[in-house]
């Protein structure tokens, strides 16, 4: 899609900041690109999520992310500090097993953590860890996202 | 009748046990929901964050996007084991429930997330126990196909 120097104006625009609105709302009934842009930032906003038509928008790096994560937790770890856990819905239990193990082995202060997780909808996964700086993470996506 | 004037006795007793105890203080929850993607900007490397993202710049640090943009933010006091619906968006609701705090002082929290799927029906996409330090974050990221959901939860003593 053809490039405008505007673009960016625009978003700001539809992120709510300070930019000259009145400007804005008339650019994008006669810039095509603009307008494409701030229906398809409309969607996403309202959680649809798709239309993955934009090249700009397409989620490339997800499936690399997943593997990295899976990759720490196949390595073993020395430390209970930076640990990631994973899991899948059907690991859930265990995930849990190994969090009481972690409280019996105890630490210089007990860490927020994931104790379960799972999901309901058909053809979905759970991936569990703490992620380095020691948020508990819960990641909902499609079994099949890592075979991109 | 009898079947029904007994349970009544029963939910009154329970009732006035209750009273007996003073409820423990309630949690103060907040939630901040953005939606993260990966756009080509001109700075490279740099992750730009909408207005509104700033208290979840270190919740998400690991993730693989480069654009957050604020969608919600929501906090309340709440009661222990009563669940509390929040809306998200159109197609996310979360339910949290408070269930009990640890001897270590965490807050064990449930979380639910309801997705609206075709025919208007709400299911579960996912349901979810922490434990929580009072005032550490906590997060749910929903894989979306441009890119996720990211709810962010911090939890810590109501003042
Ligand atoms: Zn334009």
């Amino acid at each position: 899609m053809v490039k405008c120097h505007y673009e960016e104006q625009i978003e700001r625009w539809l992120d709510g900041e300070r930019v000259d609105a009145a400007f804005c709302e008339r650019h994008v009934t006669t810039c095509p690109t603009c307008a494409a842009r701030a229906a398809q930032l409309k969607l996403v906003r309202a959680g649809v999520g798709a239309v993955a038509t934009h090249e700009e928008i397409r989620d490339a790096q997800f499936p690399a992310f997943l593997n990295g994560i899976r990759e720490r937790l196949e390595t073993p770890a020395r430390h209970h500090y930076g640990l990631w856990a994973l899991s899948s819905v059907s690991l859930a239990a265990l995930i849990a097993a190994f969090s009481a193990f972690l409280l019996m082995t105890g630490g210089p202060r007990p860490a927020s953590a994931v104790e379960s997780a799972t999901t309901e909808l058909e053809d979905t996964e759970v991936t569990v860890y703490e992620s380095e700086n020691g948020t508990p993470t819960v990641w909902i996506h499609k079994a099949e996202e890592d075979l991109w | 009748m009898v079947t029904f004037s007994l349970s009544l006795v029963v939910v009154l007793a329970v009732g006035a046990g209750k009273a007996v105890t003073a409820p423990p203080p309630p949690v103060h929850i907040t939630m901040v929901a953005a939606v993260a993607t990966n756009e080509s900007r001109p700075e490279r490397g740099k992750v730009f964050y909408g207005s509104g993202c700033d208290a979840i710049r270190n919740a998400v640090a690991e993730l693989p996007y480069n654009t957050y943009r604020h969608l919600v933010s929501w906090f309340h006091d709440l009661p222990y084991n009563v669940e509390t619906p929040v809306k998200v968006n159109a197609q996310y609701t979360a339910y949290l429930t408070v269930l009990s705090k640890q001897a270590d002082g965490r807050f064990r929290i449930k979380t639910r997330i309801g997705e609206r799927v075709p025919g208007g029906r709400e299911v579960n996409a996912v349901v979810a126990t922490h434990v929580v330090v009072p005032g550490d974050q906590f997060k749910f990221c929903v894989k979306t196909n441009a890119g996720a959901l990211i709810i962010v939860f911090t939890a810590r003593e109501a003042k």
